[in-house]
């Protein structure tokens, strides 16, 4: 067996389950979101759901040049960028449900957090700290490595890190 | 084994709950959450052909698990990756024929990657490496080694 050199403390039974839980939890919310970017148009036709929210990276910037890549890249290519939120977001919030290469989710999961905070922090009626604290939930994941707690990463990491695979290597160091 | 019980219990819950809709409603009944106002609200949906295909697949699983056989954790797995294709390509049509919705897609997605990798996985090389690997060991997970 391949020594494990990134191994995570996580101490007693309390803080596992507050791992497990965090780990739930942010799945949960990301399944929730992939929930309501409805394909064909993600809104684009009636300027609701996955457009208009990220129309307010435009109307109401929180980062300049940010405004700038959604207004000139995104908004013109407006339905692959919804195709791809959505499997993103989707896959996101499966693979963080089953805790399976958990700490690769979590740091795509952070990713995905700040565009969202920089397209709708400064949005009407939105507390923009929602969106920073989704981004240090998912670190959190990734820190904790949470798949290891309850998670298929704790199940399959020993067979992992005994064979000497491509896969396995990544997989290693995803989980 | 858990995934496949998971998904069983998942499925029955749809189904109950799925009842009053049509066998193939593109909009299902909701099983986890009931609004977009809470952050669990509309999580996943069926209806009740999309309901009894969840259940079948996670029986098959967990009877794959039960009997050691891989390749119907196998036939399972690519069962549901073909549910989150199904639900890619037909989620937001009158045609969506499970009655699923985007976190569907990613259940399914997990589940057919996750029952895929366990029954691909190889045990581990050495008897009792998994006592040995120190980042998931529940002992050890608590105390761990130096670097592991």
């Amino acid at each position: 067996m391949v020594p494990d050199t990134d191994a995570i403390t996580v101490n007693g039974r309390a803080a596992r389950g507050a791992v497990w839980f965090i780990r739930v939890v942010v799945a949960l919310v990301w399944l929730q979101g992939a929930g309501w970017k409805r394909p064909p148009d993600f809104g684009e036709s009636t300027g609701t759901g996955l457009y208009r929210y990220t129309r307010y990276a435009v109307e109401h910037p929180v980062f300049g040049p940010w405004k700038v890549i959604v207004r000139e890249i995104v908004l013109p290519n407006f339905t692959v960028f919804g195709w791809a939120v959505l499997l993103l977001e989707a896959a996101l919030g499966g693979f963080l449900l089953l805790g399976l290469a958990t700490r690769f989710w979590g740091l795509v999961g952070a990713a995905q957090a700040v565009a969202i905070g920089l397209s709708a922090a400064n949005a009407p009626r939105e507390f923009g700290g929602t969106y920073w604290l989704l981004v240090v939930a998912n670190l959190a994941v990734f820190a904790t490595a949470a798949g290891r707690v309850g998670g298929l990463d704790g199940v399959l990491r020993p067979a992992w890190l005994s064979a000497d695979r491509r896969w396995y290597r990544w997989l290693v160091r995803a989980s | 084994m858990v995934l496949g019980i998971a998904s069983v219990v998942l499925g029955t819950l749809g189904l109950v709950l799925a009842s009053g809709t049509g066998f193939t409603a593109g909009t299902g009944a909701i099983v986890i959450g009931s609004s977009d106002d809470l952050p669990w609200g509309k999580i996943v949906q069926f209806n009740p052909l999309g309901a009894l295909v969840t259940i079948a697949l996670g029986a098959l699983a967990f009877g794959g698990a039960w009997k050691g056989s891989r390749a119907a954790v196998l036939v399972a797995s690519a069962g549901f990756v073909a549910c989150a294709i199904q639900v890619a390509v037909q989620y937001g049509r009158s045609s969506n024929v499970l009655g699923g919705r985007g976190g569907n897609l990613g259940v399914f997605l997990a589940l057919g990657v996750g029952l895929a990798l366990l029954a691909l996985t190889p045990e581990p090389a050495a008897p009792g490496s998994l006592a040995a690997d120190p980042a998931i060991s529940p002992a050890t997970h608590e105390a761990p080694t130096p670097n592991g």
